[in-house]
């Protein structure tokens, strides 16, 4: 089963983001993160996610751009710098409409830039359609 | 007649009727008469012989048939023959063979000095004359006997008995019997001693007119002589031609023109074979019409050949009259022609020289002209013409300065006119008239006297340069130096001007001390100096050294440094401030600006203005006083004005997170639990929802306001016609909402922020669809000009293109009282319930506008729509300014 890293400094989002998963019955293991830095040693098995080592890299990673410590540009710019870490499909979920940042994100190399829907309906919409799209339709690499 | 051995030929004939000596001519006419009568005479002699003769062979009475005739009425033949023989005055004879005389006549018996001639019967003449003369006759009987051939009138010469010299014409005839045997003579003498006379009165009488006519020849023949040596010798050529004209007389001028070296090649010609046929067509026609109009050629100037009788190069002169005898017939043509050729060259050499110097003369660009002592133009070459407005030369000959100046110019020119003829040159004369636009042209004359082969002046020639430029030139700079002199005067500066000199290997010297250079440097203007710099200059002082000495010493070194590099650099400049006390001890700072013209390697020109910069000194300390305030306030303004832009953004974007949550989580609120709450907490539960979804509009309406500052990119050129139709399909369900309209006239393009100017079209054809009036479909009108507007720099020095962008719609428009506050930060005019909003839209639009150095207004009147006025520079010269950081 294909797990799902969602990076979020913002706790309810987080725990919207949960709901929004166990709406969508969505059986993925989602795991969560608070900031770039976090989420670089979750990737790398690192720090307090050594344990993890040897075991499959998420799937998916559903990155905010605002966050404290490392951001989530930088924490891009990281991984798609990264041989192996740069085949992992990112998702930008983010409060942020600059023009800008969706420029700037693309460039770094994110597969798709989505606003954080205003309701909770459409959150769960969102949700829905992202795993549709990424684990029905799609092809992902394999390790 | 015996011929004149000097006047043979016919010419001599020719002299005689010329001369017509009328007694010879009578004297030969007689001789001839008496000739012919002699001839006749003979002719009756031989008449009578032959009857004699046939006497004589009648004698035997043996009549003729027809004698029988005669015999009855004539008497006896013998007494017939006596009676001639006694009566005739010729002496006849007969003789037997041995010259006896058997019969002879009475008168010869005279002349034998014998009575009777009975008593001569035979004897001989031996017995009467001398033998000398009786011989010859014998041998001539004897001769005449014996051949039978008579002997006829021969001259015979006697001596007479009384002594005299007679002569006698003889004849003597044989006498033949009738077997035709000779049996003696008959003969005949004559005296012809008186014709003998005659002729020998005759022939002296002629010898003298032959003298007197050789004489007369011989005097003409020099006379002809001398002429024709005279004519020969003629350099002009003379001839004489027939009426058919052939030449009957040609000199040798003629005839050397000809190549002849003899005239004699020349008589009897025409002159067709001696010329050229046009030529000799062309003297036939002369001469042709000089016998039509009875006048003769004089003076004609004509062509004619050279000896090589190729050119007609030559010119002669021809005078020719009609030769006509005393009948008044056209016997000739007597001509006189003169060669020309010479004077004809010179004439040429003299017309090309006349050519030349008018070539010369109308090409000059000085005004030439000549005058006669009256003053009257004789000549005036073009550039003359152009000064006395004149086409043509002939429009100027004649006419005096009065004719052509106004008066008092012509009067300045005639007096230099007067004195020019009575011999005074007037040289380089500056004077002026006046062209055809009244301006004072100029010019630099010298007249000559004109003077005649006698020296005698007749008139005056002027020579004028025009100088106009140069006087305007001269002029100006008179003007410019008078204008420099007030400037200098009236400066309040202080000005030196001078040299600076300095030694050889000044430049190793100088970097110890300054005082080897030697300044002659003095004030130009003192006056205006002590007004700047009051000092006491005491006599035998210069302003200049006073001044030196006022200065203050603590400027010294720094001057010194400054003025040292400024040479040691070859500087074109430098300046110093320094401090002077005035003769008050009134300090003042003063500037020198120094302005360097290098001449050598150690001399220099140099050029000062110095200004007293004691005002400026304070306002400068006072101005670095107040920079540095502005400096700190500026930099905390930027701060501020940094961190406030920061906080609307930082705030902005942070504040929506709060929101969305409370959104979100009021939203799950009454989903979950909606069923359990009463229907007042619902209602508090949507306000809450509603407000909170307000206050997202708001912040996303002031992000964005704050973002026209700080997150705008390059300018480009930008299609508003394609951003218009990207706003209207992106507006196209509301528009379709409303069934409205929008129509796009021709929009430009412009330099811009692409997405900044999709925001301003966007909220202003929004605005337009908003504010409609009830019941009205809205139309919604985009149209945009290209006007000329002032610099951006202000002024109007420099124009610049803008685009003036206008959308007007059919709402309910506003009241123009509220133009200033429709454009401010969330300023409504209308309350939430009427029209939905922020207020943001219109202040968005001016941002933008502001942002793109624009200008942005609006017309309206309540209930008759609203045209918002967008006015948008078309380039921008440079980059906007710096958009700002990024804060993020």
């Amino acid at each position: 089963m294909i797990t799902i890293l969602l990076a979020d400094d913002d706790p309810d989002d987080r725990q919207l983001t949960r709901d929004a998963f166990a709406q969508n019955r969505l059986a993925n293991e989602l795991h969560c993160v608070e900031d770039g830095e976090e989420l670089l040693d979750y990737l790398h098995r690192r720090g307090r996610y050594e344990n993890l080592d040897g075991k499959p890299l998420p799937g998916l990673i559903l990155l905010d751009l605002n966050m404290p410590r490392k951001d989530g540009r930088e924490a891009l710019k990281e991984m798609k710098a990264d041989p192996v870490l740069r085949r992992i499909p990112i998702v930008v979920l983010t409060t942020s409409k600059a023009e800008e940042d969706i420029l700037r994100s693309y460039d770094l190399g994110v597969n798709s830039y989505v606003t954080k829907p205003v309701t909770f309906k459409s959150l769960v919409e969102l949700i829905k359609v992202l795993g549709q799209y990424w684990f029905e339709v799609v092809e992902l690499p394999h390790d | 007649m015996p011929a004149s051995p000097a006047n043979p030929g016919p010419k001599n004939g020719c002299a005689m009727e010329v001369l017509n000596g009328q007694p010879v001519i009578g004297a030969a006419r007689r001789l001839e008469r008496e000739n012919a009568r002699l001839v006749e005479e003979n002719a009756q002699l031989i008449r009578e012989r032959d009857s004699l003769k046939a006497l004589l062979a009648n004698l035997p009475g043996q009549a003729a048939t027809g004698g029988k005739g005669l015999e009855g009425t004539m008497p006896d033949t013998h007494r017939l023959l006596e009676a001639i023989l006694d009566n005739i005055p010729d002496r006849i004879y007969f003789k037997d063979t041995q010259s006896r005389f058997i019969k002879l006549s009475k008168s010869l018996a005279h002349r034998l000095g014998v009575q009777n001639p009975a008593s001569a019967l035979g004897k001989t003449d031996f017995d009467f004359i001398p033998s000398e003369s009786a011989t010859e006759y014998h041998q001539d009987e004897q001769r005449v006997m014996q051949t039978g051939e008579p002997l006829i009138n021969k001259m015979e010469r006697q001596i007479l008995p009384n002594g005299e010299i007679g002569w006698t014409s003889t004849t003597k005839m044989p006498l033949c019997d009738q077997a035709g045997k000779v049996v003696g003579l008959v003969g005949i003498n004559r005296d012809i001693t008186e014709q003998k006379r005659a002729e020998e009165a005759l022939r002296q009488a002629n010898g003298e007119l032959e003298k007197r006519v050789a004489e007369r020849t011989a005097e003409i023949s020099r006379e002809r002589l001398l002429l024709r040596t005279l004519i020969d010798n003629l350099p002009d050529y003379v001839y004489i031609k027939g009426p058919q004209g052939r030449f009957v007389l040609a000199n040798l001028a003629v005839a050397r023109q000809m190549g002849f070296s003899s005239t004699d090649e020349i008589i009897g010609k025409t002159d067709f074979d001696l010329f050229p046929p046009e030529l000799a067509a062309r003297y036939r026609a002369e001469e042709a019409e000089m016998v039509r109009s009875g006048k003769g050629l004089f003076d004609h100037e004509g062509p004619t050949v050279d000896a090589s009788k190729r050119r007609k190069n030559r010119w002669v002169s021809t005078t020719k009259v009609i030769l006509r005898d005393s009948r008044g017939q056209v016997t000739g043509f007597i001509g006189v022609g003169r060669d020309i050729t010479e004077r004809k060259r010179m004439e040429e050499v003299l017309a090309q020289e006349r050519s030349l110097m008018r070539t010369l003369i109308n090409n000059l660009p000085d005004s030439i002209y000549a005058k006669d002592s009256a003053g009257r133009k004789i000549l005036a070459n073009p550039a003359d013409l152009k000064n006395l407005r004149c086409q043509t030369e002939a429009e100027a000959i004649g006419k005096t300065d009065f004719d052509l100046f106004p008066k008092e110019i012509a009067q300045k020119f005639h007096a230099d006119d007067l004195k020019v003829i009575q011999g005074q040159p007037v040289i380089n004369r500056e004077e002026y008239f006046l062209d055809a636009e009244g301006k004072k042209q100029w010019l630099l004359t010298s007249k000559l006297p004109l003077r005649d082969q006698n020296e005698r002046i007749i008139g005056l020639v002027g020579i004028g340069r025009d100088i106009t430029k140069q006087k305007q030139a001269t002029e100006a700079l008179k003007q410019s130096e008078e204008r420099l002199r007030q400037v200098i005067r009236s400066t309040r500066c202080i000005l030196n001007y001078g040299e600076v000199e300095a030694p050889e290997g000044w430049r190793e010297r100088v970097r110890n001390e300054l005082t080897i250079f030697r300044w002659d440097f003095p004030v130009l203007n003192e006056e205006a100096a002590q007004e700047v710099l009051p000092l006491d200059v005491p006599p035998g002082r210069t302003y200049q050294q006073v001044w030196s000495e006022s200065r203050n010493p603590d400027d010294f070194n720094e001057m010194h440094r400054v003025t040292r590099d400024a040479f040691l650099q070859d500087k074109p400049f430098y300046r110093n401030e320094f401090r002077c006390a005035d003769k008050h001890g009134v300090e003042h700072w003063m500037q020198e600006f120094i302005t360097i013209h290098k001449l050598t390697e150690n001399r220099w020109q140099i050029f000062g203005i110095n200004t007293d910069i004691t005002d400026l000194k304070k306002s400068e300390n006072a101005l670095r006083v107040s920079e540095g305030k502005l400096r700190r306030f500026t930099t905390q303004l930027e701060r501020s004005n940094r961190e406030l832009q920061d906080f609307a953004y930082v705030a902005s974007h942070d504040l929506q997170e709060p929101l969305r949550k409370i959104a979100v989580f009021g939203e799950r609120l009454k989903d979950q639990e909606g069923g359990k709450l009463d229907t007042p907490s619902r209602d508090y539960l949507e306000r809450m929802q509603k407000a909170a979804s307000r206050m997202q509009t708001l912040i996303n309406d002031l992000l964005t306001f704050s973002r026209v500052t700080t997150k705008a990119r390059p300018f480009t050129q930008v299609d508003l016609a394609q951003v218009a139709r990207e706003v209207i399909n992106d507006l196209e369900g509301r528009i379709e909402l409303v069934e409205g309209r929008v129509e796009v006239g021709t929009l430009p393009l412009i330099d811009a922020e692409a997405l900044q100017m999709r925001q301003l079209i966007q909220n202003l054809i929004g605005n337009a669809l908003k504010f409609r009036r009830p019941d009205v479909p809205p139309v919604v009108k985009v149209g945009a000009q290209i006007i000329t507007g002032p610099s951006p720099e202000g002024g109007t020095t420099l124009a610049r293109r803008l685009c003036r962008l206008t959308v007007s719609d059919n709402g309910i428009g506003f009241d123009e009282k509220y133009l200033d506050r429709i454009f401010n930060v969330f300023q409504r005019l209308h309350s939430r319930n009427e029209y939905e909003g922020t207020g943001m839209g219109l202040a968005i639009a001016r941002k933008i506008v502001l942002f793109h150095h624009g200008e942005i207004t609006a017309q309206s009147k309540p209930g008759e729509g609203a045209a918002f006025i967008v006015t948008l520079p078309v380039t921008h010269p440079q980059e906007p300014p710096n958009p700002g950081e990024n804060h993020e």
